[in-house]
């Protein structure tokens, strides 16, 4: 393939059914994810922030096989990894790993750094004991951990320190696509920089592309190339960075962007948007925008019409009748 | 990159990994009550296997009826002979060989296909899930006495089947906390961690979920082993299990219950034979445990 | 806005008897909230930020001991008070505002028991019409839509920006002087914290309520607090005004703090500046200045002695270099 995509989704749908009573009979349906498409460049890190519950955890998680996708198509290289079997699955899955945001509970907790890698690099990458016993070391070494530290259970590290550990184990299958799931908002704010300082090494290092989700705008735009914004499953808007940090053209982009002023750098000193009321169920999504119902410029159109993403130029695109 | 491996290299000497297994063998011996409970349980093991050269008598054969009800520390009786003259403690060592064998056999076999059944629900959900769990519904509504004197009249009486049969009734509770905890800990991320490397389910079964639910489960099969040996002795009693004149630690509790006012010993002596081998159980699985849990280290 | 004193903290510490040792959670903080104020205390987790707040209500438990050279609120000395009088302060002229709203409602009662028996405590002999009537009236001042309503539900039902808002009704039933913000709006999205930060502004202007905000987010300070003191390892390293810290802070600590945030100084494509190590152990925090060890200026005499809070351009800062700076000029 040679348009530069990595990944390309389209038309992704994560719908998971809401069951009741003594039958577990069907009553409805939380769409997570409902109809989202965006291509993913090769080398790039590209931002996917949204608030809670508007389906970017589970997006990513489609992505490395976590959930299962109602309908759609997830191309890895030109391959649909969602039929993918065999020996092919074998390979993608360790092409993409994933970095969650609890590295307190994403380590097992009865394994040491060192068993923990070297079933990674024995099982998984033919490494024979003495080759993985070098291989861990050095892996350690490249996410600024000690190698004395080897012996140690993930209960004897700070929470800093096993977010290195949970980096290290996912670099030993050398992927080429990490998902990072909120991979810093557990942390501590001085152990964050140090975080994402590594992240942005390590990709430069080995040429990874990531999936940086997060709900903190802040970080999003330090980290990421080009952003996604999601609201109720859907993808409002993406572009590049700075693009999308500067002439956000979706309101609610807009909202998300003047909740927080702290964001400088640029005089960025226009009116604060207070969004009113709370995000609709993923169970009962609104009809036309889904955004409508806390949209500040929402008409009649935007209450029957679904919008259809537009493409603004530059690769800044928008669900917005408004734009 | 050249600056890293050098830097490997240095560090090199102080990098001695310990092999995993020998690691836990050393948290085990560690532990002071888990080694003592390996000694008793050990102890007890041998006097009851090589039980011929521990007594000069016949547990069933050497009964002397004038010697009826001799007390504990009479001559040539040490534990003192039982309402037929028989000596108690050639009864206590040879009994041993058929609880020990009844309690420990049948907590493991339960105990292993419980478990296996409890995280194959637990894991795979759904379906399977359904069909397991509403067996083990069944089986445990069921008081657990019927369905073994049930199984017993199928299978026949003898000691053999008294361990299957009590198998099959305390399976369902091995199933049913594996299958709570495997459910837990499933959700954790690290096992999630463990499906996007891409590991087998089996292995994530084995090395990533099941050593994580390990404590309550030792526990569960160290109190297996105790209520075996009564639920042994209770068909026993019932005509099902062995043939009652072969010495039991439960058959000889419950001959002694009807002297319990005139001669308690003949109850407390197999009584503490069973507390001991119980308590002995115990203190190795928390070893085991504890050995296990890398939290618990210092 | 006054500039009439309603708290004034010298020297409080805090310790605790645990197994491991003794913890010197809280070691010497010293600050005071002017009426209608908001201070907010920041600092990392395990930095003592909330023990602080907990030790001006006694809400401690009773393995900890609390002392301080002065404890004022509204000029009374409210130091060795007994748990009555604590217990009072606590419902009527300092409340509390938690994290997450879930936990800090009792699930199985409705909003109408839990707001009315905040009124009720503080209204002897109140029919009951009018506790229904003052929760509505609450409610709405909160901008919880349609309060008749919502008195009848349970917690769960509510979404977690209406819990904090009820959380926040609940807090103000009592019409205290001053509240403690943990971490207000830390559990909450983006566009619904920007929601309660607002509230919290307008409550603050119609009350003239003081606010101890404790958080970890320079976000959130940077709309809520008048005035800054950053803690670290159980003390306050620097005090001072909203852009003073922001724009010029005068310790180590603050400074690369405020650079390891994306977004605040740092522009995109610069490399953020770490701290170095981890935040120290409260059992064993080291001597002298207790940021030596992960700070870039460190010198012998950090590693030594312990630095006093000294003012320096008008504002409060621990710091052997600066001190030594200032001296110099």
């Amino acid at each position: 393939m040679n348009n530069g995509n990595l990944i390309e989704i389209q038309d992704l749908q994560v719908h998971f059914p809401i069951k009741s009573g003594f039958l577990q009979r069907t009553i409805g349906e939380v769409k997570a994810v409902d109809n989202v498409s965006f291509d993913i460049r090769k080398n790039e890190t590209i931002g996917l922030v949204g608030e809670s519950g508007c389906g970017k955890s589970t997006l990513g998680r489609a992505i490395v096989r976590l959930n299962r996708p109602s309908s759609g198509r997830i191309m890895y290289n030109g391959n649909d990894i969602l039929t993918s079997k065999g020996e092919d699955l074998v390979k993608i899955r360790k092409d993409m790993q994933m970095i969650f945001q609890d590295p307190y509970s994403s380590l097992n907790p009865r394994h040491s750094v060192k068993r923990m890698l070297t079933e990674v690099l024995t099982v998984l990458k033919g490494y024979s004991q003495s080759e993985a016993n070098d291989r861990v070391a050095n892996l350690m070494v490249q996410v600024g951990l000690n190698p004395v530290y080897a012996e140690r259970y993930p209960h004897e590290f700070s929470g800093g320190q096993r977010q290195r550990v949970a980096i290290a184990r996912a670099l030993a299958l050398e992927p080429k696509f990490i998902v990072c799931d909120e991979a810093v908002s557990a942390l501590d704010v001085s152990i964050q920089s140090q975080i994402i300082n590594l992240l942005t090494d390590l990709k430069e290092k080995y040429n990874i592309t990531y999936l940086f989700i997060s709900h903190a705008l802040n970080v999003i735009e330090h980290i990421s190339d080009r952003v996604v914004v999601m609201y109720l499953g859907a993808v409002m808007e993406t572009a590049d960075t700075n693009e999308l940090f500067e002439h956000p053209c979706h309101p609610y982009t807009r909202a998300l962007l003047s909740a927080i002023p702290m964001l400088s750098g640029r005089e960025r000193q226009q009116e604060r948007i207070v969004l009113k009321g709370d995000v609709p169920s993923a169970a009962a999504v609104p009809s036309g925008c889904r955004f409508h119902t806390r949209c500040y410029m929402a008409d009649e159109r935007c209450r029957t019409e679904v919008p259809q993403m537009k493409d603004l130029g530059c690769g800044h695109c928008v669900a917005c009748h408004k734009a | 990159m050249k600056k890293e491996t050098s830097k490997t290299e240095g560090l090199k000497e102080e990098f001695q990994p310990t092999p995993y297994w020998k690691d836990i063998l050393r948290q085990f011996l560690k532990n002071k009550l888990a080694v003592l409970g390996l000694i008793i349980l050990a102890a007890i093991v041998i006097i009851c296997v090589f039980a011929p050269y521990f007594t000069k008598y016949d547990p069933v054969k050497d009964m002397i009826l004038q010697d009826m009800l001799l007390p504990p520390g009479s001559e040539g009786h040490i534990l003192g002979t039982d309402d037929y003259g028989r000596d108690i403690w050639s009864r206590l060592i040879y009994g041993g060989r058929t609880s020990m064998l009844t309690g420990l056999l049948v907590a493991l076999a339960a105990g292993a296909f419980g478990i296996l059944l409890g995280c194959i629900s637990g894991y795979f959900g759904g379906f399977v899930d359904t069909i397991l769990m509403r067996i083990t519904d069944i089986m445990m509504s069921f008081p657990f006495l019927i369905i073994a004197i049930a199984i017993m009249a199928a299978l026949g009486a003898s000691q053999k089947n008294v361990i299957i049969a009590l198998a099959i009734v305390s399976w369902p509770k091995f199933a049913r906390l594996t299958r709570s905890q495997v459910l837990a800990v499933k959700e954790q991320e690290y096992v999630e961690a463990a499906k996007v490397a891409g590991f087998k389910n089996v292995r994530i079964m084995l090395n990533h979920i099941l050593p994580n639910c390990i404590g309550p489960l030792i526990i569960q099969i160290t109190l297996s082993v105790g209520s075996a040996i009564l639920s042994a002795a209770s068909l026993n009693f019932l005509g099902l299990g062995v043939d009652a004149s072969l010495p039991d630690w439960g058959v000889m509790l419950n001959q002694g219950r009807a002297y319990i006012q005139t001669n308690p010993y003949l109850t407390t002596i197999p009584g503490i034979a069973i507390s001991l081998t119980v308590l002995s159980v115990n203190w190795i699985g928390d070893g085991i445990r504890d050995a296990f849990d890398p939290r618990l280290r210092s | 806005m006054s500039s009439e004193t309603l708290l004034n903290v010298k020297n409080l510490r805090t310790w605790f008897n645990t197994p491991e040792g003794l913890v010197k959670s809280v070691n010497g903080v010293s600050f005071h909230i002017d009426k209608g104020e908001t201070l907010a205390l920041v600092g990392e987790s395990g930095c003592g930020k909330t023990v602080t707040s907990l030790s001006l209500i006694k809400l401690i438990g009773s393995n900890g001991v609390i002392e301080a050279d002065e404890l004022t609120l509204n000029g009374r000395d409210i130091r060795n008070i007994s748990k009555e009088q604590a217990r009072k302060i606590r419902g009527r002229e300092i409340s509390m505002i938690f994290q997450e709203p879930m936990t800090s409602l009792n699930p199985v009662f409705k909003i109408e028991r839990q707001i009315g028996e905040m009124i009720k405590i503080h209204n002897k002999g109140i029919s009951k019409e009018e506790v229904r009537k003052r929760s509505i009236e609450i409610l709405k001042k909160v901008g919880v839509p349609n309060p008749e309503e919502r008195l009848k539900v349970y917690p769960h039902q509510l979404s977690g920006g209406l819990r904090q808002r009820v959380m926040i009704a609940i807090s103000l039933a009592s019409n205290p002087a001053m509240v403690i913000a943990d971490e207000p709006t830390t559990a909450l999205d983006v566009t619904i914290q920007a929601q309660i930060i607002d509230l919290l502004k307008e409550l603050q202007r119609d009350f003239n309520t003081s606010i101890l905000l404790i958080t970890h987010d320079f976000g959130v300070v940077s709309q809520l607090a008048d005035r800054v003191a950053v803690m670290y390892a159980g003390r306050i390293v620097e005090t001072g005004t909203l852009e003073q810290i922001i724009e010029h802070p005068l310790h180590p600590y603050t400074e690369l703090l405020i650079l390891s945030i994306p977004g605040i100084k740092v522009k995109k494509g610069e490399r953020l500046k770490t701290i170095e190590g981890q935040v120290p152990n409260p059992l064993n925090f080291p001597d002298g200045c207790r940021f030596n060890p992960r700070c870039p200026f460190a010198a012998d005499i950090c590693r030594r002695k312990e630095p006093p809070a000294v003012v320096i351009d008008g504002r409060e800062v621990s710091c052997w270099k600066r001190m030594e700076e200032e001296n110099h000029e």
